[in-house]
């Protein structure tokens, strides 16, 4: 936006602003899981910590955007966070199979992220092309970091309960040598929601030698192992039941103790070695050789030949009963019972005691039977581990007071590991390798195999099963911008040119996809780029008006162009780049003591492509259901304004009213995903002007804060928000859906009518103070109170269920998410 | 690093020295935290189930419920498992069989019993009934109810013939010989396998004696026609409301390639040509098409469709078959000579593992639909028949073949076309792929 062009050519440092230290964003801002049938859970790895940074943006709508409206996961224009590159040293670090910024690499380092620049939107940018939602960069040079040690202990009740907080920063010595490092731990037995539990590291280290006045070498190495209970969302029926909003179905007692089914673990480490070059004052070279790798997984239960051992399965609802006695009984047990309510592990651990089984020609080897107990039900852990190296060079030159060129290149090579390993057999003996939907579908056992190298295979706790099967991408992008300063007008030029490849590699050969699952696919290439400009006019020294545009082409993301990769390399017929066009107006007015920005923007990102799998009625099958030809618009007006009423009085306002809207009637194909027939090609999904679900569209805030000069400040918050919607059910749009109903049926608009759900306030308070101690101690205490008037019927959002019966929809109603009711965060931070 | 943190020494000894101690005891803290999580779990002991009373399912038989009796005390019946639910045509339930008779298991959820799993059935909690005149242990929970006490214990069905079939019988397993499909039924299939809907075969004996053969459009084996010979099926006893049914337990025990009561073959018409490009098949679904033949001499395979995007086709493999031999054999309807016949058709290879080829073609005028090894097949040559030498997965044209040298001089009935098709797991395999076979 408009930060780049006032500070265009003076003030490049100065966007590393502080972030307001009372509100662990990163934790607050999580957004409880999306936990779908099978299959979806891919998407729930990386659905964590997807934003988190938007709050420490100088720009007076960004900052309070970010930071009032995330815990209701407002998205800034309506912006998925693949829209926004995070740079850490000027390499990109968003997974580059989903194109999502994955902020728990290195949640906790509050203290390392704190330091970051940040253009939330659509820019001039001096590090690298930037996308339609902007860029943020972390630079880790251990010389930027304040001299001196900061230590901190919170408490809280939200994720986590403690938190304990260690910084260091030597600052550069005579012999040129600078060292920082940062460790934390967040953790809690039990969190907000019940069931949920934390057990989060983070550990950074920094150390810098300059060599001279050009050269300069840098090494940093973090990584933030993190493991998680995680939360479900469940339907409001089972809410209602549960008499809570924040009911979690991912736990149950095993031997009187909670446990939950649902863990992420993740530990990925980055090492970057940096080379700081400048030539001469007026130029800069920066080069990065970068290096990532590690696990990332999430637990879940699986089950066989059994029923399914999720509490809040639709089929154990009060409302799968039609029998009046049955469901009062049923409702009586979902009441009180809690091995009802909640996962039975004991239950399960009895099941799989005595489930004795004989397997013939076990392990592929003829006459070899196994007679043990095969366990029903296990916790697997699916695995999305990955290892990324590469390297960037960026150069800055002033060429003269007018002009300042920028360029670069990166490229990487990326490869993630994708396979299911058992974690827990819970007390069963084996368990077998076989697709039980395949051993269903077909006559041949062969059929069914995971593994034909090793039919009938026997696995254990700790072996990988199921499927098994790495994605490598290798990506180059350079870009090139020039920025002129002219008396009355500032502009800039900007284009990059990306060079995608990606592929599938099978490691097992699987029963349903003999001649596609194992080896290496055919590769995908892709060469796109695009082009940015935009232009300040100078009305006055303290009004301007202000414009960005840009054409964009980018390859579709690796995560949405395979039909079914776990089982079998398919690109979805029809995938192509994705076009992004973009612009905004802005005007902007500056006194010291009065900011605002109006601004009105109109984005498409067009040409995308999905592929879902879920359980489909009309073919009583798993199917891929795949669309393409997918386009979104987003466009409204963004209002932010910054006053100072008095010396100690401060009043801040923003406002944005959006429309994010899928803006095409996709184009659908639908698979049985055991076989390769396609059961419907050309269907017609009528999707265009939906609304994009999940996040309000309309927000706004009013928030005041009085400054003592005595070291204290207190301030409040005001926050509303409005035009939320449930996500679609692409499916229930097409006339295939309707096929049967007339205008006048009531089924008709409940099939295609979108769930609005209720406008929301929340209040929030902070308040802060601190003392200096010996003059050389520093002690701040902050407090913080988010939804102060303890709102727990706030739905942020949710999705309706892939799986619908059209007769009767009420069958798979929407899943919803709540907002926290009232929390706080207490902090006592110790500087020296 | 070393040298990094001995510099700093150097210059700021014992400041850094009250700095580090303070760090270490934090780090300290951190990491040995008093704030232990936990996220290991013992296995809870495992509660055992109480015997009680042993009852035999003759016992259970024995109360005829008027209104469904649920069990409430402790109470065991021992039994093995005779029909499971794993080929399809039985749905939440199975049958079981003590010495003393058999009994229906209606299941809460499906699967986890196996035939062959010797089991206790802990009757707390589960509902004796009678729907639609049959006996019924219903709300059965195997997780809580039955417990496994052995496997692969093998029932030998009762033999018995139609007319001793009545409702003394029910739910057990028999076996019947020299039975045969009515003429009426020759030509359909199981069941609607499409629509995935329940039909009724009528099998009758030699004596004119008639039992509907019941099977679930959603069996397996539900899109196969029934066979035309005359035989023995093993099946599992039914009743629907007075009515006595058969179900198939297991379609390898249909074995039914005999001469018929009026010692036909079932007879099908010649046809004039063929022309088939195997769009109707399913993938991964054993072929099967009025006229055709698709049939095993040895082993356990036959062909099989395929759909690989928009091909469809029949594919013959060896493949983790574990047989020591595997011989199966795609056989045409009858086609009537014209005096000047041509076979066209194209072949596809890959995993080619043979020291001779897998693939062979045969014409016989005597096949009576039933026994293959009965009939004269002569093998035809000359075939361009896809080899080790030719790309994989990738369709090669046979060539047009005449057959006029294959038939006598001016014949003019029926021949047949046989696709054979031999290998043997694992020193003899491949996929063999076999589309548009053409006979004009």
């Amino acid at each position: 936006m408009l930060t780049f062009s006032l500070n265009a050519m003076s003030q490049i440092d100065s966007v590393f602003i502080s972030v307001r230290d009372t509100v662990d964003y990163a934790e607050t801002g999580k957004i409880p899981i999306f936990s779908l049938d099978l299959g979806d859970s891919d998407n729930e790895l990386d659905n964590q910590d997807i934003s988190g940074i938007l709050q420490a943006s100088r720009d007076v709508f960004a900052a309070t955007a970010g930071f009032n409206f995330g815990q209701a996961r407002f998205r800034i224009r309506g912006y998925g966070s693949e829209n926004m590159f995070v740079l850490i040293n000027g390499v990109p670090v968003n997974n580059p199979e989903t194109g999502r910024a994955i902020w728990s690499t290195w949640g906790g380092l509050n203290d390392v992220t704190r330091f970051m620049e940040i253009r939330p939107m659509l820019t001039a940018s001096r590090v690298h092309f930037g996308g339609v939602g902007g860029f943020s960069h972390i630079e880790t040079r251990a010389s930027n970091f304040f001299k001196g040690t900061r230590a901190s202990y919170g408490i809280s009740n939200r994720m986590f309960r403690h938190r304990i907080m260690i910084t260091h920063a030597s600052g550069m010595d005579k012999k040129g040598w600078a060292y920082a490092f940062s460790f934390s731990r967040r953790w809690a037995q039990e969190g907000y929601v019940e069931g949920t539990f934390m057990d989060a590291y983070a550990y950074f280290f920094s150390v810098e030698k300059k060599f001279n006045d050009k050269h300069t070498l840098g090494l940093t190495v973090f990584g933030a192992p993190n493991i998680q209970g995680r939360q479900g969302i469940a339907v409001q029926e089972v809410y209602d039941l549960a008499g809570t909003n924040f009911y979690n179905p991912n736990w149950g007692f095993q031997n009187g103790e909670k446990r939950n089914s649902r863990v992420s673990n993740m530990h990925i480490p980055v090492f970057n070695l940096i080379h700081y070059f400048t030539p001469n004052k007026k130029t800069s070279i920066t080069t990065t050789l970068f290096t990532s790798f590690g696990r990332n997984g999430i637990t879940g239960l699986n089950w066989f030949e059994a029923r399914d051992p999720r509490p809040d399965f639709f089929r154990y609802l009060p409302s799968a009963f039609s029998d009046p006695e049955e469901r009062a009984r049923v409702e009586n047990a979902w009441r009180t019972d809690v091995r009802t309510r909640q996962i039975d592990w004991d239950q399960m651990y009895f099941a799989n005691s005595k489930n004795l089984y004989q397997v013939n020609n076990a392990n592929g080897i003829e006459g070899n039977t196994v007679i043990a107990n095969r366990s029903k039900y296990i916790l697997e852990e699916i695995r999305n581990d990955q290892r990324t190296i590469g390297g960037s060079t960026i150069l800055n030159k002033a060429v003269n007071e007018k002009l300042f060129l920028s360029g670069g290149i990166n490229a990487y090579n990326y490869q993630s590991y994708n396979y299911r390993k058992i974690v827990d057999l819970l007390g069963g003996d084996f368990w077998l390798d076989i697709d039980q939907f395949a051993e269903r579908d077909f006559e041949d056992p062969i059929v069914s195999q995971n593994n034909l190298a090793i039919p009938n295979r026997i696995v254990k706790e700790g072996d990988r099963y199921g499927f098994d099967y790495t994605n490598t991408l290798n990506k180059a992008d350079a870009f090139a911008q020039a920025e002129f300063v002219l008396r009355k007008f500032e502009f800039y030029v900007g284009t990059n040119v990306t060079f995608t490849q990606f592929w599938r590699t099978g490691n097992v050969q699987n029963g349903r996809f003999p001649d596609n699952s194992l080896g290496d696919s055919p590769k995908q290439n892709y060469l796109n780029g695009g082009v940015k400009g935009g232009a300040v006019y100078k009305l006055t020294g303290r009004h301007y008006l202000s414009t960005n545009t840009a054409y964009i082409t980018r390859a579709p993301f690796m995560r949405n162009a395979y039909v079914s990769p776990r089982t079998r390399d398919e690109i979805i017929d029809g995938i192509t780049s994705e076009e992004i066009i973009t612009g905004d107006l802005n005007y902007i007015i500056r006194y010291p003591k009065f900011r605002s920005r109006l601004t009105a923007y109109y984005t498409e990102i067009n040409n995308q492509s999905q592929s879902r799998l879920f359980f489909h009625d009309e073919f009583r099958n798993f199917v891929n259901y795949n669309m393409t030809d997918i386009n979104f618009l987003h466009t409204g007006l963004e209002l932010g304004i910054d006053a100072s009423l008095t010396s100690t009085i401060q009043l801040n306002a923003v406002a944005t009213r959006g429309i994010s809207v899928w803006n095409s009637r996709p184009n659908v194909s639908i698979a049985i995903d055991n076989s390769l027939e396609l059961v419907e090609e050309g269907r017609t999904a009528y999707l265009k002007n939906f609304r994009i679900g999940g996040m309000p569209q309309t927000a706004a805030s009013l928030g005041l804060r009085y400054n003592s000069p005595k070291y204290w400040f207190v301030g409040i918050n005001l926050n509303y928000f409005a035009d939320i919607y449930v996500d679609i059910n692409p499916d229930r749009r097409t006339e295939k859906a309707l096929e049967g109903f007339v205008v006048s049926d009531p089924q008709w608009s409940e099939l295609i009518d979108q769930m609005k759900l209720p406008n929301q306030y929340t209040i929030d308070l902070f308040a802060g103070k601190s003392w200096r101690v010996k003059r050389k101690y520093f002690l701040n205490l902050n407090l913080n109170i988010s939804n102060l008037t303890n709102n727990v019927n706030f739905a942020t959002g949710g999705f309706e269920q892939l799986r619908y019966n059209p007769q009767n929809i009420n069958r798979f109603p929407p899943r919803l998410s709540y907002l926290y009711g009232a929390t706080y965060f207490l902090m006592l931070n110790w500087r020296y | 690093m070393n040298k990094l943190f001995a510099i700093n020494l150097n210059d700021k000894m014992k400041n850094l020295k009250s700095k580090f101690a303070i760090f270490a005891i934090l780090v300290s803290i951190l990491i040995f935290g008093f704030g232990c999580i936990k996220t290991e779990f013992d296995s809870p002991p495992i509660r055992e189930i109480p015997v009680g009373n042993i009852k035999t399912i003759q016992d259970l038989r024995d109360m005829i419920p008027q209104t469904p009796i649920t069990f409430e005390e402790d109470l065991s019946v021992f039994a093995v498992v005779t029909a499971d639910e794993r080929n399809g045509n039985l749905f939440r339930n199975v049958y079981v069989q003590d010495a003393t008779g058999a009994i229906n298991l209606r299941l809460q959820t499906p699967g986890g019993l196996f035939r062959g799993d010797s089991i206790r059935i802990y009757l707390r909690g589960t509902v004796l009934n009678v729907f639609n005149g049959m006996l019924q242990l219903d709300n059965v929970n195997v997780d809580n109810n039955i417990i496994k006490q052995k496997t692969g214990v093998n029932i030998l069905p009762r033999l018995v013939s139609i007319s001793e079939i009545n409702n003394s019988l029910q739910s057990q397993l028999v076996r019947i010989e020299n039975v045969e499909f009515r003429n009426s039924e020759l030509g359909n299939t199981f069941a609607d396998a499409i629509n995935r809907v329940s039909q009724n075969r009528m099998l009758a004996d030699c004596d004119g004696n008639e039992i509907i053969v019941r099977t679930s459009g959603f069996a397996d084996f539900a899109n196969r026609v029934v066979p035309n010979g005359n035989g023995s099926m093993v099946a599992i006893v039914n009743e629907f409301n007075g009515t006595m049914q058969l179900l198939i337990r297991d379609i390898n025990e249909v074995v039914m390639n005999g001469d018929r009561c009026d010692g036909g073959t079932g007879g099908v018409i010649p046809v004039e040509f063929i022309n088939e490009d195997f769009s109707g098949v399913s993938h991964d679904v054993n072929f099967a098409k009025d006229g055709w033949v698709n049939r095993a001499t040895a082993g356990g395979r036959v062909w099989r469709g395929r759909i690989f995007q928009s091909e469809q086709y029949v594919q013959a493999s060896a493949f983790n078959s574990f047989d020591a031999i595997n011989t199966f054999w795609l056989i045409t309807p009858p086609i009537r000579s014209s005096g000047s016949n041509t076979l066209n058709f194209k072949t596809a290879k890959a995993f080619y593992n043979h020291t001779s080829a897998p693939l062979t073609v045969w014409i016989c005028t005597n096949f009576d639909g039933i026994n293959i090894q009965n009939a004269n097949w002569a093998q035809i040559t000359n075939v361009n028949i896809a080899g080790l030498n030719d790309p994989d997965n990738t369709f090669l044209p046979s060539g047009n073949i005449d057959l006029s040298g294959y038939l006598p001089q001016g014949y003019t009935d029926a021949f047949y076309i046989g696709f054979r098709y031999s290998g043997s797991h694992p020193t003899e395999t491949s996929t063999i792929r076999i589309d548009d076979i053409k006979i004009f």
